[in-house]
């Protein structure tokens, strides 16, 4: 080992090492979380919860589009708990490793997301095919993108978006910016942000938005599943505008 | 028409201040040591960097008046311009180099190559017309560089250090073009350069500059006969002979001189001899030295502690030495004198 | 031809080793799992055939709006005394380092519809940029044009000013010592900068999803159709990623034919 006493080589060598091992040489046990990016900040009230109860956990939750955290989860990536925004995706992952049911922990609504004050008077689905009316969708691809064509399809109107987005927090941007009119979102986007406004979508038009949790490792996972369906956990996901099942 | 410059620019270390004329027909020389200024100065005159105060005029034409503000740009000038170090355009042939003045100044691709084209015949490198200046050899780009400086009747030459980059054999032949072409061209010709030999053989006058200011003008002549500082006594009081070589003897009218080991093919010469090592005698010399010639004094011209002697007849030559020197051997103006001169002080050049 | 005696430490084998399977192992990786069965169905849809269309004729105009304004711009910084140059030079290439999502904002907050510029468009021409084409070419310029830009600029920086000067004395006026002197003795910088500047507009994306926006055939380009087909056919996006390599390798190829001593400087 005589060239790791080079000063230069050694350290970087030494951080490499740090990098690939993670949580080496401390007694906390890591539990990783693969939750869907709008799910962001009840994970992080929910993550405080649960290393407050369990000292010797350490939670690290990884936020991204549910899509995206399957094809990571099929494809071996170490998840002890799957929280996704559909339930297509938690199908991918529960066909692709042969896992048991999941459960729905949260629901969550549609709104016409426009601008505060609503000065363009939109009242619902149809004003979103007014020519003078700029409208921003999430992309048909990603969750909230399926929901809006879904919901628009009940409403049997049939809409020109501007824009397609990656993800629906950018359809919230787009209107909060001034650049969309109007938008789909969900519910929880837009609650508590004064940016933007929400126009209720009807009953008949509504789609069920359902959020499934999964501990893929149950003995390190469950736990973690336990907190998020407790009162805790339901108490923080109304809190950020959830049903709770 | 006369090139008229004067010139007053600060240079940071000293102040170039420089009034000068060149007529037409004239070469001019300005020579001086490193960092004197000869490079601001011609680029001055070009256009090329600011004269800071003064006057510069061709003829009527004024090129620059800082009391006026009248500014003609370089490429109004019509100037003929050889750069100091890589003259010749890269990208471009030999004939499309020649042909970049004529072409720039409104004549047609097919027209300004034609003209090229002659211009390098006239010069006897028609042959180079395709190829490309990295492919030359030093002697070769310089003529180029001179061929495409002279074509289209330029209004004046501007040629900065034009041989300091050849070796001795090629500075030759390029001083010999020089001084050829110049003569037909018959317009005002400033030259630059730190070179005594191309002072000495190009220059009609030579100016020395030193320090931003002409410390000394007059014909090279004049200046090694009489220097007025230590840079030109050193550097221009060189005698220069020209004659044809053969072998070890140098032949100039009824004058034989024997030189030092050289290299140069015999024919047209050059030998150079510094006035120092020059003695002189009131009788024959007794011993070795192997170039031993009567002469008689023209001229005596006191400077201090030196004494700068002129020697006319069979050849002119400078001779110095010291004050005590002279007054030992007891001669005056008029008087005849005996010369020596050592092989080995005697310095052939080519041509 | 004799061969010459390497002077180069050995151990140097290894680190250039390891940045070779850096660059060519996931490109490998990338090319054996693509599912090339399906490259006929995949190259004949109207989406990808739109996508890869649209990255084109965008990159390609970006490429030719960087010309027209990062040479002019490169001359100006390089070539005259211009106060605050350094300052000029920096502001003009920090998009390079920026976070391209952020690029994107940045624009957004200019040319948004009611951003300071955005809105002045809007009121007086009825234009909005954000959601067009004319958006995805403004996200390549801003993070593509510096690479241009600084090429050029340190080329013409270190490039000799003499025969700019030696044209000039044999009658050139600027224009002609501009075309004939000061571009063709920077070909290679101008040549390498230009192709820089396309292929980070082709591959360009987080600027162009949030400056632009995402619509087939209008802004979505081939990266964004990419990362929105891996949301759910991978394979597909797999297939369309081999596709924008074989098209950036194609133009690259067909220019290095044409411009090899160019970009090589001179090198075989």
């Amino acid at each position: 080992m005589r060239w790791i006493r080079q000063p230069v080589v050694g350290s970087i060598v030494i951080t490499m090492l740090a990098f690939v091992t993670p949580g080496c040489g401390s007694d906390t046990q890591r539990l990783n979380v693969f939750a869907a990016a709008s799910l962001g900040p009840v994970m992080a009230d929910v993550e405080q919860e649960f290393e407050a109860a369990n000292p010797e956990v350490d939670v690290v939750v990884n936020l991204a589009g549910s899509s995206t955290l399957a094809a990571q989860i099929v494809a071996g990536a170490d998840a002890a708990v799957f929280a996704s925004a559909n339930v297509a995706q938690m199908d991918v992952v529960r066909d692709g490793l042969g896992l048991g049911a999941a459960t729905v922990f949260a629901t969550n609504a549609l709104v016409i997301v426009v601008a505060p004050g609503n000065p363009l008077g939109i009242a619902g689905a149809d004003d979103l095919a007014r020519p003078d009316v700029v409208v921003a969708l999430a992309a048909p691809e990603v969750p909230a993108g399926d929901y809006a064509l879904q919901m628009l399809g009940r409403a049997g109107v049939e809409v020109a978006p501007s824009t397609l987005e990656l993800d629906v927090r950018a359809v919230v941007t787009r209107v909060a910016l001034g650049d969309a009119d109007a938008g789909i979102a969900y519910l929880t986007d837009v609650v508590g942000r004064a940016d933007v406004a929400a126009v209720p979508v009807p009953d008949d038009q509504q789609v069920l938005v359902e959020y499934p949790v999964l501990a893929i490792d149950p003995s390190t996972g469950g736990p973690f599943v336990e907190m998020l369906t407790s009162e805790i956990g339901r108490a923080i996901l109304r809190d950020a505008g959830f049903g709770t099942p | 028409m006369t090139l008229a410059i004067s010139v007053r620019r600060d240079l940071g270390t000293h102040h170039l201040e420089v009034d000068l004329e060149v007529a037409d027909g004239e070469r001019l020389v300005v020579i001086g040591p490193n960092g004197a200024g000869k490079t601001s100065l011609l680029r001055g005159v070009a256009g090329l960097d600011p004269i800071g105060s003064g006057r510069v005029a061709f003829g009527d034409e004024v090129w620059d008046d800082t009391t006026t503000g009248a500014h003609r740009p370089v490429e109004a000038r019509r100037l003929g311009i050889v750069p100091q170090r890589d003259a010749l355009l890269a990208h471009l042939t030999v004939l499309d180099n020649v042909a970049y003045g004529p072409r720039s100044r409104g004549l047609s691709r097919h027209a300004a190559r034609r003209l090229a084209h002659d211009e390098l015949e006239r010069f006897g490198i028609a042959h180079l017309a395709a190829a490309r200046p990295r492919s030359l050899s030093g002697g070769e780009a310089q003529r180029v560089a001179i061929a495409r400086a002279l074509i289209g009747e330029p209004s004046v030459l501007l040629l900065d250090e034009p041989t300091s980059a050849l070796d001795l054999s090629a500075k030759a032949g390029v001083r010999a073009l020089l001084a050829t072409a110049t003569t037909a061209l018959a317009r005002p010709a400033l030259i630059v350069t730190h070179d005594a030999v191309d002072a000495l053989t190009l220059g009609d006058r030579i100016a020395v500059l030193e320090e931003g200011r002409i410390t000394q003008i007059g014909s090279g002549r004049e200046l090694a006969a009489a220097p007025r500082t230590a840079y030109v006594a050193e550097l221009l009081g060189i005698n220069l002979i020209r004659g044809s070589l053969r072998g070890s003897v140098l032949t100039s009218g009824i004058f034989e001189l024997t030189v030092g080991a050289h290299e140069v093919p015999s024919g047209e010469a050059i030998a150079t001899v510094r006035p120092r090592s020059i003695s002189l005698h009131r009788s024959r010399p007794e011993g070795s030295p192997r170039n031993v010639w009567r002469s008689r004094i023209n001229s005596i011209d006191r400077t201090a502690d030196r004494v700068r002697v002129r020697l006319v007849d069979p050849v002119e030559i400078v001779v110095e030495l010291t004050s005590a020197g002279l007054d030992a051997i007891g001669v005056g103006e008029g008087d005849e004198v005996w010369a020596s001169v050592k092989a080995s002080e005697v310095v052939v050049t080519g041509g | 031809m004799t061969r010459r005696r390497n002077v180069l430490p050995r151990v140097l084998l290894v680190p250039a080793g390891i940045a070779v399977a850096l660059f060519s192992l996931p490109i490998v990786a990338l090319i054996a799992r693509a599912p090339w069965a399906e490259l006929g169905s995949i190259l004949t849809t109207g989406d990808t055939r739109r996508a890869v269309g649209l990255s084109l004729i965008t990159s390609l105009v970006t490429t030719g709006i960087a010309l027209v304004l990062g040479v002019p711009l490169a001359l100006m910084l390089a070539r005259t005394r211009l106060p605050g140059r350094r300052i000029i030079l920096a502001v003009c290439t920090l998009s390079m380092v920026l976070p391209p999502v952020v690029a994107g904002v940045a624009l957004l907050s200019v040319l948004g519809r009611r951003a300071p510029i955005g809105r002045l468009l809007d009121d007086w021409f009825g234009v909005s940029i954000p959601f067009t084409g004319a958006a995805v070419v403004i996200a390549q310029l801003f993070v593509a044009m510096p690479f241009l830009v600084i090429t050029l600029e340190s080329a013409l920086g270190a490039a000799d000013r003499g025969p700019e000067e030696t044209a000039r004395a044999l009658g050139a006026r600027p224009w002609r010592v501009l075309a004939t002197v000061t571009l063709p003795s920077v070909r290679s910088a101008l040549v390498a900068g230009t192709v820089l500047t396309w292929a980070r507009a082709i591959g360009e994306f987080g600027a162009t999803i949030t400056f632009a926006g995402n619509l087939p055939g209008v802004t979505r380009t081939l990266p964004t159709e990419t990362y929105l087909t891996l949301q759910n056919d991978p394979d597909r996006a797999l297939m369309l990623a081999v596709i924008q390599v074989a098209v950036c390798l194609g133009v690259l190829v067909a220019l290095r034919r044409r411009w090899t001593p160019a970009i090589t400087g001179g090198r075989p």
